[in-house]
């Protein structure tokens, strides 16, 4: 054979080869048959790369990671209750310290059982790593026994002390110690990927990871059998789109059992495909958080409060929820007291019908947004406004590329102030990264986001996160909340107070009142809508959903996917009647109460002394309760699109792990490829 | 010195001077576009975790450190110097705790497997058409030809690709919108998969594969004319020797220009499989680039593209060679390359 | 005897979509076996276009428009081409085109491009029975065999030309069509061409050549016979000495001084001293095609075709010559 020959012969080898690369970096030992569908739940939404970590300490986990990893607690976002999973009771011991006891039947998959030391070790673990997520500043965690802990409140704050709380989750000790050992800080970036060496404490435990799909599989002996039963779905994948559109396409085929992405049409999927929505009708989709118009407090004008208000004025509402959101959201009063429907407990219709009138909300009024600039001194010239002090308005908005939706309204927004207001207005679209630098150094005039904290929690956390004056940052230095740097130190003396005091229902909502009161009357930021939860299943295959008409577990998606695992327990397969597990509610402890338990020993003398120092929860003999699930959730992004790029910019952090190329079986496949090439070339040579 | 030897010597030098700017470029390009992939980072930490903002300061500080970006640049530079060195690419930032080198591996194969096979048969079918349509010229073979080669040529591959995606996949519903296989499916050795395997080729592979064709045509039916008009070609004709093998005659001695041609253009086929494996949302090193870029994770941006750039630099290298194989007139030292 | 080869009133153009280019214009002409034929005339007067209708190497834009080519009595011109390819070319009439500097495949070692032609033809031989067939008949020839593993750009020019003539006649043809062979090298150059024709006839692997040159003087050396073209025609044919020391046709005539002329300076001028320039072959002249140089031309040469007259062993065609009568 000549050179050449052989060349050709190597090229036509490395061509075929090279078709068949992929095959080798399968994972042999996960070749498995196809999943039987109606077995099957298909998710879609929680991840958006290739799964790189189960790891719960990881910067980034995969999807399920909280599924895999329970939490002591989980928290009902609906009803307002606090339910235990591995943890059977709460009690208070006194007003700084609350007992915890373990379920005995809790055990880790490979029957290890679940212990105060799993507890203790996730603690340490946590704040080794700095992934406490502050905690350790708020309280302590004392071991009593194998089964018995005591959480001691380091700071007086009972809000944070409760979020904190819902984030515990225990870590098999027995299972990761050494491996901790040995990493030492770089346990954060160890991915847990193992599967066969995975221990779990959760109902299902991974089966396969791909870059395209997780797998998770039912353990069909889980400890918690006894007390919950098992959930519905043998399998639970986690699909990996690239694109929501095809996404939209699969789901609408049916393919896709509970969809949490933005859907471009509600109205037609609901009519045609039979899709099912939190609500029945528009806004079919449930809150999620405050989507708003920011504005830089910093900023004259934007620093005046006059100045604000008449902007509220000016704002199309009905339009930006009509063009830019399909009516996939809407507004109510509550989102002026920055809350969504369930807290209405602690709504003041009152406050809100002096400040806003009688629909107690802001409504488009560009007249009136005139006459109230004109009052405060502003004026027009040549069609142009001026300030008091002679300097013409001129603003930049910005919002990122991609954004369609975001962008269809806040052009609305440009638009009204230019033409109403006649205020110069600079419309720009940069990337999402510089966009975000740009509103966390307050580096921006007007822009929308969210407010970073779902609504289901208690809304003294979105109070915080708006209005709290300490956690304002010079321009340009990165601030974490408070983004558009309101400062009024009269709120921090209020929440510090009303975190000390949830007890008293009475005075909490006094205390809601005065920060409604304010914060309409300075108006930091401007409610524009809701930002959606997207929650949307087919019933093709499971039924049972939760819903607005039978709401037994609340809309949480699958970005937390350990917050919604009741929903796997109470759906059914089709043909099946489902049935809401009752334990949902025999053992839901409402938050009310849990806060009302605090022992009056608390030094308040305002407290009328009721020592109540357990809680029962109804049906139960349980002491004091308490579950909270962490707030894992992710905010779902109101931002719609079909548009390839946009669907990156949404990419949810989460991380994951994946099948290694065997690169073995790839050089294996080459190698016979190589020679079957070179027969080849050499054949074809000879003829 | 062997003539070979300076070939080759000459080559590695070239080779190691591109690879040297790459790496500079690398470096400094994401960096130089204004964003902060730690702070994306955060935002994702912050809108998924509510928790407090203590936590987030300290996740803050934590990321910059971990991924040394707290340093001052030209520190950063001769870290980044020192790793790839060591053949270390890092940590991704949007992927963490995945290793960029491992990312890039696991998504390799899907780009190779695409990009080689689609690359190869439009550069070998193209030559051949075009050679056949010069070996017909002015017929109505040649004019069909050529003119589709004009019009696929004209098209950049991922438009091409959309075009594909909107017909035979929105439109008639013949392949997947999406992915490189069934996502019900494990991945395995069975024949379900391998068929869904090729079923979710097809398309990323035509849209390569028909546009290179565009390309290769047209240059190699230029070159074929002038081929079939040399003089060694009337000697062979007169001497008896039949058309197929006239036909071969050009066919391989164009493909002596058309490396080159191979070559030149393996850069910008490489950009365009990468933007048509997004298209097709195909696993491979393009969605990893561009997630990278989009999150702005310095590390898989300069890792991935590290890989790229060495894998075309590496393939230009190898068509150096394979050239100086093919043309005896530089294999012999007659003519330098 | 019928001559190896006939060409009975050949009319040979090029079509083309800018017109066309009348670049044989009724030649007949016989060229027997055992015979060296020279055809001798100016750069573009239509020879590679007769070599190429010889053989019926004829094929778009060029055209056999009218007449007959017969080699052995065999109409060439029925035969379909690919026919051709199969049985005749290579096999029974070899060309050695112009220009072949560049005749030689510049990918391929002389040893495959013989392998390849000689198995066109003998598809039972093996690749090792045609080496060594190449290796026999350059030794015969007196050629280097080690040229037969070289590229052709490995061999000098006159190698290049000997070589595309030994593969030429490998399968001994009966006809061998020499298009300017010499006209690229250098005088010794020359001569070793020429000696190598002369061998390849000598020896009987050939039976007769057609020897194609724009150099009278050249032609001297080594034909039997001679043709002068001129603007598409045959003017004058007949053996080499006759032609050359007693021409009849004027432009042999002047064609023959300006070699003869002593003075070195004339001479290399060529044929520059005949006045004017040569017609253009896509609108040819109505009469005698010579006749707008010719120092003795008449009306009648310009307005009619002469016809050929036969004087010896000679055919020449002029007026002067008696061409005009009936
Ligand atoms: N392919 C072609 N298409 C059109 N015209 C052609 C073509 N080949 C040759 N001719 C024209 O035909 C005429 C005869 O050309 P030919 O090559 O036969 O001349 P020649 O006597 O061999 O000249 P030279 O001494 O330069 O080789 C010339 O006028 C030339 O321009
Ligand atoms: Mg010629």
């Amino acid at each position: 054979m000549k050179a050449q020959q052989i060349l050709s012969a190597i090229v036509v080898a490395v061509v075929l080869a090279s078709l068949a690369i992929p095959l080798g970096s399968f994972n042999t030992a996960s070749a498995q048959g196809a999943l039987p569908r109606e077995e099957t739940l298909y998710t879609f939404g929680a991840q958006w790369g290739p799964p790189t970590s189960f790891n719960p300490f990881s910067w980034e986990s995969a999807a399920g990671t909280t599924m895999l990893y329970l939490p002591l607690f989980l928290y009902n976002g609906y009803d307002l209750s606090i339910v235990p999973l591995i943890a059977k009771s709460l009690e208070w011991i006194a007003p700084d310290k609350l007992r915890v006891t373990l379920r005995s039947e809790a055990r880790w998959s490979d029957g290890e059982p679940i212990t105060t030391d799993d507890v203790m070790f996730a603690w340490k673990l946590g704040i080794e790593l700095g992934m406490s997520g502050g905690c350790d500043i708020y309280m302590d965690l004392k071991p009593v026994d194998s089964h018995t802990f005591i959480v001691e409140l380091k700071k007086p704050n009972y809000y944070i002390f409760l979020t904190c709380l819902l984030s515990m989750r225990p870590a098999p000790k027995h299972a990761w110690e050494s491996i901790y050992r040995e990493k030492g800080e770089d346990f954060v970036s160890w991915p847990n990927m193992d599967l066969k060496k995975m221990v779990v404490s959760g109902p299902y435990k991974v089966r396969s990871v791909s870059d395209q799909a997780i797998v998770f599989e039912r353990i069909d002996d889980w400890w918690g059998k006894s007390i919950f039963g098992l959930p519905k779905p043998k399998y639970i994948v986690v699909l990996i789109f690239k694109d929501v559109s095809s996404a939209e396409a699969a789901f609408r085929a049916g393919e896709i059992d509970l969809f949490n992405e933005a859907l471009l049409d509600v109205e037609a999927l609901k009519k045609e495909y039979g899709i099912g929505t939190w609500f029945e009708e528009p806004p079919y989709m449930p809150w999620w958080c405050i989507w708003s118009l920011y504005l830089n407090n910093k900023k004259p004008p934007l620093s005046d409060p006059a100045f604000r208000r008449a902007i509220a004025y000016a704002i199309p509402y009905d339009e930006i929820i009509a063009k830019a959101l399909r009516h996939t959201s809407y507004r109510t009063p509550y989102m002026y007291a920055l809350m969504a429907p369930m807290w209405k407990m602690y709504f003041h219709e009152e406050i809100a019908k002096k400040v806003w009138g009688p629909k107690m909300m802001p409504v488009y009024d560009p007249e009136k947004a005139k006459a109230m600039l004109r009052e405060a001194g502003y004026y027009w010239k040549d069609g142009k406004l001026y300030t008091p002090d002679g300097k013409p308005v001129k603003l930049v908005a910005e919002i990122p590329a991609g954004w369609e939706d975001s962008i269809i309204s806040l052009k609305l927004i440009v638009n009204s102030l230019r033409k109403n207001l006649g205020i110069e207005v600079d419309f720009r679209m940069p990337d999402e990264s510089v966009w975000w630098e740009h509103l966390i150094k307050g580096e921006f005039d007007i822009t929308e986001s969210d407010t970073l904290v779902p609504v289901f929690y208690p809304p003294w956390l979105t109070y915080r996160a708006v209005m709290d004056p300490r956690l304002v940052k010079p321009i340009g230095q990165e601030a974490e909340y408070n983004l558009e740097r309101y400062e009024n130190p009269e709120v921090a003396k209020i929440l510090d107070e009303m975190a000390k005091e949830v007890y008293d229902v009475e005075k909490l909502r006094e205390y809601y009142g005065k920060l409604q009161e304010i914060f309409a009357r300075d108006l930091p930021i401007i409610p524009i809508d809701y930002g959606q939860a997207w929650y949307a299943y087919s019933t093709k295959y499971w039924v049972g959903w939760p819903n607005e008409k039978n709401p037994w577990w609340y809309p949480v998606v699958t970005w937390d996917m350990g917050a919604m695992l009741p929903v796997f327990f109470g759906i059914a397969k089709k043909g099946e009647t489902p049935k809401v597990p009752a334990w949902i509610k025999e053992l839901a402890i409402p938050l009310k109460e849990f806060w009302a338990s605090i022992p009056a020993a608390k030094p308040s003398p305002t407290t009328p002394t009721t020592p109540k120092v357990t809680v029962t929860a109804p049906g139960k003999t349980v002491t004091v309760l308490t579950t909270v699930e962490k707030t894992v959730e992710k905010t779902v992004e109101r931002t719609v699109s079909t548009v390839v790029t946009k669907t990156v910019e949404k990419t949810m952090p989460t991380t994951v792990v994946r099948t290694e190329t065997n690169w073995g079986v790839a050089a294996g496949i080459g190698i016979v490829l190589l020679i079957v090439g070179i027969v080849i070339g050499y054949a074809i040579k000879r003829r | 010195m062997h003539p070979i030897t300076k070939f080759l010597l000459r080559k590695i030098l070239f080779y190691t001077a591109t690879f040297i700017i790459m790496l500079v470029i690398t470096f400094v390009l994401p960096r130089a576009i204004p964003g902060n992939a730690v702070l994306m980072q955060l935002r994702q930490f912050m809108r998924t975790a509510a928790t407090n903002p203590e936590a987030i300061e300290e996740r803050y500080r934590a990321l910059l450190s971990y991924f040394g970006l707290d340093k001052p640049l030209w520190e950063q530079f001769v870290d980044y110097l020192w790793r790839v060195a060591h053949g270390d690419l890092g940590v991704s930032i949007t992927f963490f705790p995945k290793r960029v080198s491992d990312l890039i591996f696991s998504s390799l194969p899907w780009s190779l497997a695409l990009l080689v096979p689609a690359y190869t048969a439009s550069w070998f079918v193209g030559n051949v058409l075009g050679t056949y349509a010069a070996h017909r010229r002015n017929t109505a073979i040649d004019n069909a030809l050529f003119s589709t080669f004009v019009v696929l040529s004209q098209v950049p591959y991922f438009i091409f690709g959309f075009f594909l995606l909107a017909t035979f996949a929105v439109q008639m519903r013949i392949f997947p919108t999406y992915g490189g296989w069934d996502v019900g499916l494990v991945p395995s050795l069975t024949w379900d998969f391998i068929r869904s395997y090729l079923h979710h080729y097809a398309l990323p592979f035509l849209s390569i594969f028909l546009t290179g064709i565009g390309v290769w045509g047209t240059g190699a039916r230029t070159m074929a004319i002038y081929e079939f008009g040399s003089d060694y070609m009337e000697y062979a004709d007169s001497m008896g020797v039949p058309e197929s093998r006239l036909l071969r005659y050009a066919f391989k001695n164009i493909l002596v220009p058309q490396i080159t041609g191979f070559s030149m253009q393996l850069g910008f086929a490489v950009g365009g499989a990468l933007l048509t494996e997004i298209v097709f949302s195909y696993p491979g090193v393009g969605w990893l680039l561009y997630r990278g870029t989009i999150t702005q994770d310095y590390m898989l941006i300069q890792g991935s593209f590290i890989v790229v750039a060495s894998s075309v630099l590496l393939a230009n290298f190898i068509t150096d060679i394979l050239y100086a194989v093919i043309d005896p007139r530089i294999r012999k030292g007659y003519v330098s390359a | 005897m019928p001559p190896l080869l006939k060409l009975d009133d050949v009319y040979a153009q090029y079509i083309t979509r800018y017109g066309t280019v009348y670049a044989v214009n009724g030649v007949s002409l016989e060229i027997g076996e055992g015979e060296i034929l020279g055809i001798v005339g100016e750069s573009g007067c239509g020879k590679s276009t007769l070599a190429r209708v010889m053989m019926m190497n004829v094929k778009p834009p060029l055209h056999l428009v009218r007449g007959r080519v017969l080699l052995q009595g065999v109409e060439l011109n029925r035969l379909p081409r690919d026919r051709l390819k199969r049985e005749v070319w290579g096999k029974q009439v070899s060309l050695v085109p112009q220009s072949v500097m560049n005749a030689l495949n510049p990918t391929m070692r002389v040893r495959d491009i013989i392998r390849d032609f000689v198995k066109v033809h003998n598809p039972e031989l093996d690749d090792d029975e045609v080496y060594s067939m190449a290796r026999d008949r350059f030794e015969e020839l007196g050629l280097d065999i080690r040229a037969l593993d070289l590229y052709p750009f490995e061999l000098s020019g006159g190698m290049r030309q000997r070589v595309a003539i030994a593969i030429a006649t490998l399968l001994n043809p009966k006809l061998l069509i020499a298009d300017e062979p010499t006209s690229a090298l250098d005088v010794s150059t020359q001569k070793v061409v020429l000696k190598l024709l002369k061998r390849l006839w000598n020896e009987g692997i050939v039976k007769s050549i057609v020897f194609i040159t724009h150099d009278i003087a050249v032609v001297r050396q080594i034909a039997t016979r001679i043709a002068v073209m001129y603007a598409g025609k045959i003017v004058e044919v007949g053996p080499l000495e006759e032609v050359i020391f007693k021409p009849l046709h004027p432009y042999t005539e002047l064609l023959i001084s300006s070699i003869l002329t002593p003075e070195p300076e004339v001479k290399k001028r060529g044929l520059v001293e005949i006045r004017g320039a040569p017609p253009d072959l896509r609108t040819p002249p109505r009469g005698c095609p010579f006749a707008e140089r010719c120092p003795y031309a008449t009306d009648r040469c310009r307005r009619e075709e002469p016809r050929p007259v036969v004087i010896g062993s000679r055919l020449i065609y002029c007026h002067l010559r008696g061409g005009g009568a009936a």
